[in-house]
């Protein structure tokens, strides 16, 4: 039996996967979601540990506009329905309130993918009981609050939108709140 | 260029007397198996580089690692799928080699998140990934039986150099 491996068949294996790694970095490094030259940011847990769990920071309106329009920032509106049609932050995500609806697993899934998420609500407390009713479902990113709520957001003057959302995967019909 | 040169055909009719079918039939199907789920699994993982990161961080093995592994392992398998479908013979055998090399790793990896009792997601299949569970570890075996196999086959004595 000859298991002898000759170093031709070395270098034409390490070749492969030393080529394949330069296409990686360089396709990483060309595109705009890359993780090589973009800060990685790690969960801080994840399916176990959650109790390790990074704090969620508060951030008032100015510092959440000035997140705005960042591909890897999205908004997330806790408020009923009506309120979110009637106003919301320009692009906000609108989130059913209720966490144990199935509709929470798919924003889950949803806001997974997003490092960075904002919450917002009527007032700071009820956006942070979602935002931690989200970090105990897993959710692993930059949780933040935005201080004051929507009404915060409202008095500053800043981007609004109006209406129903477009593109609202996670709103159901229903329109609980906590 | 001579046919030999450019058809990646294993050597099934070369100067050293013709291979039997079987073994020329199951060749095929383990490149074609390994190379197109290599091929495959390098897409899903391509499309969102920051997400499967997130994964090969939940490993808890080497998480500092995660940013250049996330980078760099899609394109590895897709570059060692392709040399599995379509390559001469002899780096048909040296990405054999590396893909049975990378699925060793793999095995190790799930099979040490089992043991800890790590809940997470797989990653192999980019979203769509399941749960690590002793089924992962099962099938990474397979494959590893399956590179090895493929090893073995291609590396005859009308090998060329």
């Amino acid at each position: 039996m000859s298991w002898q491996i000759d170093r031709p068949l070395l270098l034409r294996a390490a070749g492969l996967t030393l080529g394949g790694a330069l296409v990686g970095l360089g396709l990483d490094m060309a595109r705009p979601g890359g993780v090589i030259l973009r800060a990685f940011e790690p969960p801080t847990a994840c399916s176990v540990g959650a109790e390790q769990e990074a704090p969620i920071q508060e951030m008032d309106a100015h510092q959440a506009s000035s997140l705005c329009g960042h591909a890897d920032v999205i908004f997330a509106d806790t408020r009923p329905g009506a309120q979110f049609a009637a106003g919301h932050v320009a692009g906000a995500l609108h989130l059913p309130c209720d966490a144990s609806a199935s509709g929470a697993e798919d924003a889950l899934h949803r806001l997974d993918r997003v490092p960075t998420v904002v919450i917002y609500g009527d007032s700071s407390d009820d956006a942070r009981a979602v935002a931690e009713t989200l970090r105990r479902r897993g959710l692993a990113g930059d949780l933040r609050v935005l201080r004051g709520g929507f009404a915060a957001w409202e008095q500053e003057g800043l981007a609004c939108a109006s209406g129903p959302c477009q593109e609202c995967a996670v709103t159901g019909s229903r329109e609980s709140h906590p | 260029m001579t046919s030999s040169a450019a058809d990646p055909r294993p050597a099934e009719a070369g100067a050293g007397g013709a291979e039997p079918l079987w073994r020329t039939a199951l060749c095929w199907t383990l490149r074609l198996g390994l190379g197109g789920l290599f091929v495959v699994t390098g897409v899903l993982k391509l499309r969102d580089p920051a997400s499967f990161a997130i994964e090969i961080h939940n490993y808890q093995l080497f998480p500092e690692l995660a940013p250049a592994l996330a980078a760099t392992l899609p394109a590895i398998e897709l570059v060692l799928g392709a040399a599995l479908i379509a390559a001469r013979r002899p780096w048909v055998r040296a990405s054999a080699l590396a893909v049975t090399g990378a699925l060793a790793v793999f095995t190790v990896a799930v099979a040490s998140v089992v043991a800890r009792g790590i809940n997470i997601t797989c990653g192999c299949f980019g979203d769509g990934s399941g749960p690590v569970t002793v089924v992962t570890v099962l099938r990474d075996v397979a494959l590893v039986a399956a590179g090895v196999a493929l090893f073995r086959l291609t590396g005859d004595h009308r090998q060329s150099r």
